[in-house]
């Protein structure tokens, strides 16, 4: 999405990183001192979510660098850890829940390596394995081609050995990454859905293909791979689309000769059906009018969010879960959010332990990306 | 020039320009635009819908106590133009239209055109020289400060008031205006009624559909087509707003997962026969909830199976009596989480004794095991 106003924060003191930021834009940068004048120019829209994402605003981070994944007490949670580099997207999803997420969402381009660097430092001084990543608020590489932010916390997460930093975009947005010692500690992930799903619901995006060549060419690199299958989208002819999507990653392609990735390479695979805030179905409906993700045979989970009944889960968790393992036995498969009911009839096994869940990911980065353990 | 006689006040709100008269004067009935509702916030006709007789008897009651009494309000005109009848050399140009009274002018036209009336053809009204936006004003407080105003009566209040204020302007002036406070969103909302098809007015004014589940119409932006079918099944049903809301929801979803359109959801053959049916007994609160579990059965097809097959082995466990003494058994909502209740009830330390014996049995029961542990 075009960005058609820049503001930018009086603070913010001018780099080549910022300079290049606002050279692509095009935009002359207005600058304001209080993010107010921000927050009314996108409230004042009939429509702030789009206007948000018109709307980049380049400023530093004032809250907390580093956070806790939030997760809620009825449905198992990784302990991933978030580091806060931006908000929004420049990609526009049908299903995102950003949009319901931010009041008002805007597109924060967070300045300031100084003060990621030090709360990263903070994070390495602890003797414990941290999963880190960049797109719970944003998406990781949407900047990758005008900042260099990408490639410095590549770099600065080279340097440690009890940390990975998990990069997780719809973007083929790479070419920063290559030719780094990235020390195996970057793991570079890429949410996958079927074509169909791509095509209706997740606008600007990469294509599948896209998708996978440029994680062919990140796995050729060196770098440690992971793949979400997050939302999975329930409707007619689904399992067999999905079942294609992931004899893609692991096949050889056809039309461009390219090789499977090998199932060593990926570090994890989280798979999670679609659910949502019951404030997202009228954003849906407002602004992708022709999106009918909304429609599915949702019930209201414990947490309050909006999931499919749960047998249909099961089943469609199943059959993914079959069709992975035909191609890659080993690769650790976990579940963003659900219970011991479909983790047992899924997977076989409960992660019951607090904590179990998050030390089976540390597991799998340890033997991996060779970090230490604790 | 005014022909005014007896200038008695001059209206001081909203807008105070010299011009601006009110006066009492005799005119003649035939000189009135009754055909102008410009200014009719007012509902009457339509709220008799359904039942025509009422209104026509209600508009007599109301002649014959004009008749015996006279009129206690006089109607409110706007003067609109000169007298002469001839407007831009060819149209019929009346020079008066009504801004309030329309029901007490169609009474008195009534008496004067009736048979055996030698009543004058003039009446006596309140004249205002003044322009749109004060008559507009005028209007809606003559009838808002006499009684409450109805959803639609608001809702047409609103639309003529924005054709000269804005919105913002009308929430800081509406309870002078109104009677009530109304802010912007409800004052969107009320207009978003407004632009409504006729059909829906009629509804909404016959409480038939409530105001949250017109506007859930106007959300999906449906054209007057497909409103009007939801109209025809609201005026064949009676539920409350919420339920109207879930029905019109329900509808909307089931024809967008299925690629149907909305009208070939509510014509669909199961869905006909619940809402035409008039046979004795089917009374339109039963149709409504009908209505209701049906099309929740479309919209959520496994979920309503899981509860067809949870109350199926309750009736079992009832039937073998293993639901002892009032004992009760409820399931997870919707089957997500795994926690199922049993609750009875009991007076003294002896029930206490014997629910919790059944309770376990109930334990043992593999009925109750299977219904636990179940796939669904
Ligand atoms: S790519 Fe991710 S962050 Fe961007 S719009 Fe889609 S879901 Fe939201």
């Amino acid at each position: 999405m075009k960005i058609e106003t820049l503001f930018m924060d009086s603070h913010i003191k001018p780099c080549d990183e910022i300079e290049r930021i606002i050279a692509a834009t095009g935009l002359e940068p207005e600058y304001v001192t209080d993010s107010k004048v921000v927050y009314e120019h996108v409230n004042s829209s009939d429509d702030p979510v789009t206007k948000g994402k018109q709307t980049l605003y380049i400023t530093e981070n004032h809250g907390a660098v580093i956070k806790k994944c939030p997760g809620t007490s009825y449905y198992t949670c990784c302990d991933y850890t978030i580091l806060h580099t931006g908000t929004f997207c420049t990609m526009d999803c049908s299903y995102c829940i950003l949009q319901a997420y931010f009041h008002p969402p805007i597109l924060q381009y967070f300045a300031g390596q100084d003060k990621i660097d030090s709360a990263l430092d903070a994070v390495f001084e602890q003797n414990k394995t941290f999963r880190v990543g960049t797109g719970e608020f944003t998406d990781s590489l949407i900047w990758e081609k005008l900042s260099g932010q990408p490639e410095k916390l590549v770099k600065k997460f080279a340097e440690q050995k009890r940390s990975i930093l998990e990069l997780k975009t719809k973007t083929v947005n790479i070419e920063s990454l290559k030719n780094i010692d990235h020390n195996r500690k970057t793991v570079v992930a890429w949410s996958l859905n079927t074509p169909a799903i791509i095509k209706s619901e997740e606008r600007n995006t990469a294509s599948l293909n896209a998708r996978l060549r440029a994680a062919k060419r990140c796995e050729q690199w060196g770098y440690r791979l992971a793949f979400h299958f997050d939302p999975l989208v329930i409707y007619d002819g689904c399992e067999e689309e999905y079942k294609e999507v992931i004899k893609s990653i692991f096949t050889s392609n056809s039309s461009d000769g390219s090789a499977g990735i090998n199932p060593e390479s990926i570090v994890w695979i989280s798979i999670g059906t679609f659910r949502f805030m019951p404030q997202l179905k009228q954003i849906i409906e407002n602004r992708f009018p022709k999106s009918i993700i909304p429609y599915g045979e949702f019930i209201t989970g414990l947490d309050n969010k909006m999931r499919y009944f749960k047998p249909l889960r099961i089943a469609l968790y199943q059959k993914i879960a079959s069709f992975i393992r035909e191609y890659a036995p080993n690769v650790l498969i976990y579940f963003c959010m659900e219970d011991e009911e479909v983790w047992e009839k899924t997977l076989g096994f409960f992660p019951k332990r607090l904590g179990e869940l998050g030390e089976m990911l540390d597991k799998s980065v340890i033997n991996r990306c060779g970090l230490l353990s604790d | 020039m005014s022909n005014c006689k007896n200038p008695i006040i001059t209206p001081s709100f909203p807008a105070r320009r010299a011009e601006e008269r009110l006066c009492i004067t005799n005119i003649n009935i035939d000189d009135i635009d009754l055909s102008d509702e410009t200014f009719k916030i007012s509902s009457d006709k339509s709220l008799y819908d359904n039942d025509p007789a009422s209104f026509d008897k209600s508009l007599s009651s109301l002649a014959a106590s004009i008749n015996s009494i006279g009129l206690i309000n006089l109607p409110i005109l706007q003067k609109i133009g000169s007298d002469d009848k001839i407007c831009n050399g060819e149209l019929e140009h009346k020079p008066y239209r009504v801004v309030s009274g329309f029901r007490r002018l169609a009474a008195v036209k009534s008496l004067i055109s009736s048979k055996d009336s030698n009543l004058p053809n003039k009446i006596l009204a309140n004249i205002l020289e003044c322009d749109e936006k004060t008559c507009a004003f005028i209007a809606i407080s003559e009838n808002s400060f006499q009684r409450e105003l109805n959803t639609m009566e608001q809702a047409r209040g609103v639309h003529l008031l924005k054709k000269f204020i804005s919105v913002e302007e009308i929430a800081g002036s509406s309870s002078a205006i109104f009677n009530m406070n109304m802010n912007r969103a409800l004052i969107n909302m009320l207009d978003d009624i407004a632009n409504m098809p006729a059909s829906v007015h009629r509804v909404v004014e016959n409480e038939r559909l409530a105001m949250g589940a017109a506007l859930k119409l106007r959300q999906y932006g449906y054209d007057d087509d497909v409103i009007d079918s939801f109209v025809r099944l609201f005026s064949k049903i009676k539920t409350s707003l919420n339920k109207q809301k879930e029905i019109i929801t329900n509808i909307h979803e089931i024809a967008a997962r299925e690629n149907i359109s909305v009208t070939d959801v509510i014509n669909a053959k199961e869905i006909r026969e619940i809402v035409d049916n008039s046979a004795d007994g089917a009374d339109e609160n039963r149709k409504g909830n009908l209505l209701r579990s049906i099309l929740f059965e479309q919209r959520y097809p496994n979920l309503s199976k899981a509860k067809e097959q949870f109350n199926i082995n309750l009736k079992l466990l009832n039937s073998q009596g293993d639901l002892k003494g009032g004992i009760k058994l409820e399931p997870p909502a919707d089957f997500e989480g795994r926690d199922y209740t049993i609750s009875f009830k009991f007076s003294n330390v002896d029930d206490l004794a014997q629910n919790a014996d059944a309770i376990s049995a109930l334990s043992k029961n593999r009925l109750v095991d299977q219904i636990i542990s179940s796939n669904l």
